[in-house]
């Protein structure tokens, strides 16, 4: 009897996307309800502006999709699919620091609109107050939940810079919310 | 240990990247270190809160769409769902297309089950169960018109001959007839000895006897040995000779048997029709327009949450009678639920955005039990449905009293029971909502 979609792995799935159409399509499906929610919250916290964020996403998958078709040996989708949010965002915020700098700072700033608590709100905030490497690496991390030796492939980084790195944002993020985290941890 | 290589140790440890062997140490220094603890305590309150970042984790639902029909590929149907209804697609022809694409991936099932289940009644309309009931129906009209022809025939001739009579003796005479709608009751009198024959015993019989509606109090028996007779009168005049016996009997039960034309000269009996016992099948529909006013109760089967509140929904049925009680059908309807889902599922934040309102459509099938009819006519009933909406597979089920206002018009009312279960990123949802329904109905 032959496995139900759900049950492949990320690997057979990714093969399986340079198949016939209807395989190739249910794979896609399958791998996009099961990375989509990390790849988004990766654009969407590192870009901060809601828009950008999406079209990064949807570019991000749209090239996975494509280099699917490419001879390929995959060992790990989600850093796969991560590096090419990475560079996508990149490419984003260069643009961003070009023209419109200052109003998409305030934009971000201001996008309040789904944080549900005041907590995520204020390390929402002090996110945007990181140095890029060090908001992509919590990013990375917290929200995507990649080991230190993923993070490091998907950025091209060493261990002790990323250890140093998560570190040191999160310490910040400490200090930035420090009343509130005091009362928050009594 | 300084604090710098204790706090590294914490957020590897938290990472779940620190090795065994620095475990211990670090154990040791969090009972020992006050400070410590704080800032584990301050580290994972930090994470909690991330994991509740459920919009960043939520990809729009127009990107989705935009993503998919650029690939050329059919957007998954509980997606497709959600990005019709809620979220404004841009205007561009491809999403147009996929659009009409993910439409008709949600409504085929439901037009396939819609032609079946016109089929269906075709076949029971022409060929099936409604054929057969349609030939006892025309065997015993055929039977029933059989018996009035034969009475009618043999009637006819002795009104005839008899109104001949009546002319010979006076020309002037005009026979006039009175139709009397005659029960048949069952009746207890006493059986009482003559006067003049004291021998007689004193017995209590039983009977029955067709006599006219317009009697209601008393039914007066004869003479033992006389033929039995009802006395009644119509208008003040008495029909039927008086009897000479007033012996009393008492009504037990009575039950419309037939329909006798009089003479209201001679009070002879013109015509006699039987009434059938069960009346004869005829094809019957009926429509139905209603709705439910009702409330969330319960949450899906996962650990999402879901808002709650009251929503109220409007639907249509179209139903055929199979028999006098049991009817199959249509229905049609629209419904609210609620608009999003939140929560975690497997360290997934899941977050659902949806329908306000879903379209459902599929087949009904109602049992409504005539044999208990109560208070002047109203009838309980049973309705069940099982069928598909936007979202996925549909079910309802009602139980409630209808009554008529007249031959053509129904109200109801009832209460309601209502799921819906589907599919969202592998994580199945289902909702169950209850709450009072009422309908106008008309029957043709």
């Amino acid at each position: 009897m032959s496995k139900s979609i759900s049950q492949h792995t990320d690997a057979d799935l990714f093969y399986q996307m340079r198949e016939e159409k209807i395989i190739a399509e249910q794979a896609f499906a399958e791998l996009y309800a099961r990375h989509s929610p990390r790849v988004f919250a990766y654009c969407r916290r590192i870009l901060g502006d809601r828009d950008r964020a999406q079209d990064a996403f949807q570019d991000t998958f749209i090239k996975f999709f494509q280099s699917a078709q490419q001879e390929r040996i995959m060992t790990n989708v989600p850093a796969f699919l991560l590096r090419i949010a990475r560079n996508l965002c990149l490419n984003a915020q260069r643009t961003r620091h070009q023209t419109v700098q200052f109003e998409d700072f305030h934009a971000s700033m201001n996008d309040e609109s789904a944080e549900k608590t005041e907590l995520l709100k204020l390390i929402t905030a002090a996110m945007d107050l990181l140095p890029d490497d060090y908001r992509e690496t919590f990013v990375l991390r917290e929200y995507d939940g990649l080991s230190y030796q993923e993070i490091c492939e998907v950025t091209n980084s060493t261990m002790a810079t990323v250890k140093i790195r998560l570190f040191r944002a999160k310490q910040k993020i400490r200090e930035i919310l420090a009343p509130y985290l005091a009362d928050l941890a009594k | 240990m300084n604090n710098h290589s204790t706090s590294d140790l914490l957020h590897a440890f938290l990472d779940g990247e620190l090795e065994q062997s620095h475990e211990q140490p670090l154990f040791n220094e969090l009972a020992s270190s006050g400070e410590l603890r704080n800032e584990m305590r301050e580290l994972l309150a930090m994470r909690s809160a991330v994991q509740q970042d459920i919009e960043a984790f939520t990809p729009p639902l127009a990107a989705t769409s935009n993503i998919f029909s650029t690939l050329g590929f059919t957007l998954p149907a509980a997606t497709a769902g959600a990005v019709a209804a809620g979220e404004a697609l841009t205007a561009s022809s491809a999403a147009t297309t996929v659009a009409a694409a993910s439409w008709w991936s949600k409504f085929w099932l439901p037009s396939a089950t819609a032609l079946i289940g016109a089929g269906v009644t075709f076949w029971l309309l022409n060929w099936g169960y409604n054929s057969n009931l349609n030939a006892m129906a025309a065997t015993q009209s055929a039977e029933i018109q059989k018996i009035r022809s034969e009475a009618a025939a043999q009637l006819a001739d002795q009104a005839n001959s008899f109104r001949n009579q009546l002319q010979n003796v006076e020309p002037k005479v005009v026979i006039q007839t009175q139709k009397v709608y005659v029960p048949k009751v069952e009746y207890r009198y006493i059986d009482k000895p003559s006067v003049a024959d004291n021998s007689m015993k004193q017995n209590v019989n039983k009977s029955v006897l067709n006599t006219p509606i317009e009697e209601s109090a008393s039914i007066f028996a004869a003479h033992d040995r006389q033929p039995l007779y009802a006395q009644f009168s119509s208008g003040g005049n008495s029909i039927f000779p008086k009897q000479t016996s007033t012996y009393i009997a008492s009504p037990i039960s009575q039950d419309n048997a037939l329909v006798e034309s009089h003479d209201a000269l001679t009070g002879e009996i013109l015509e006699r029709e039987f009434l059938p016992q069960d009346e004869p099948y005829y094809q019957r529909w009926s429509a139905k327009v209603g709705g439910v006013v009702s409330n969330w109760s319960s949450a899906p089967s996962t650990s999402l949450t879901a808002p709650t509140g009251t929503f109220k929904d409007i639907n249509g049925q179209l139903m055929f009678f199979l028999s006098k009680d049991f009817s199959v059908g249509r229905k049609l309807g629209q419904e609210a639920f609620p608009l999003h889902y939140e929560g975690t599922i497997s360290d997934r934040k899941i977050i659902r955005d949806q329908y306000s309102i879903v379209w459902w459509y599929g087949l009904s099938a109602q049992y409504q039990v005539s044999s208990l009819s109560f208070w002047g006519g109203v009838q309980p009933y049973i309705t069940g449905f099982g069928g598909f909406s936007e979202l996925g597979t549909h079910v309802r089920g009602e139980v409630g009293v209808q009554y008529p206002l007249s031959s053509l018009l129904s109200i109801s009312a009832g209460y309601e029971v209502s799921g819906l279960f589907y599919e969202f990123q592998n994580v199945g949802f289902n909702t169950v909502k209850t709450g009072f329904n009422s309908g106008i109905i008309i029957h043709f």
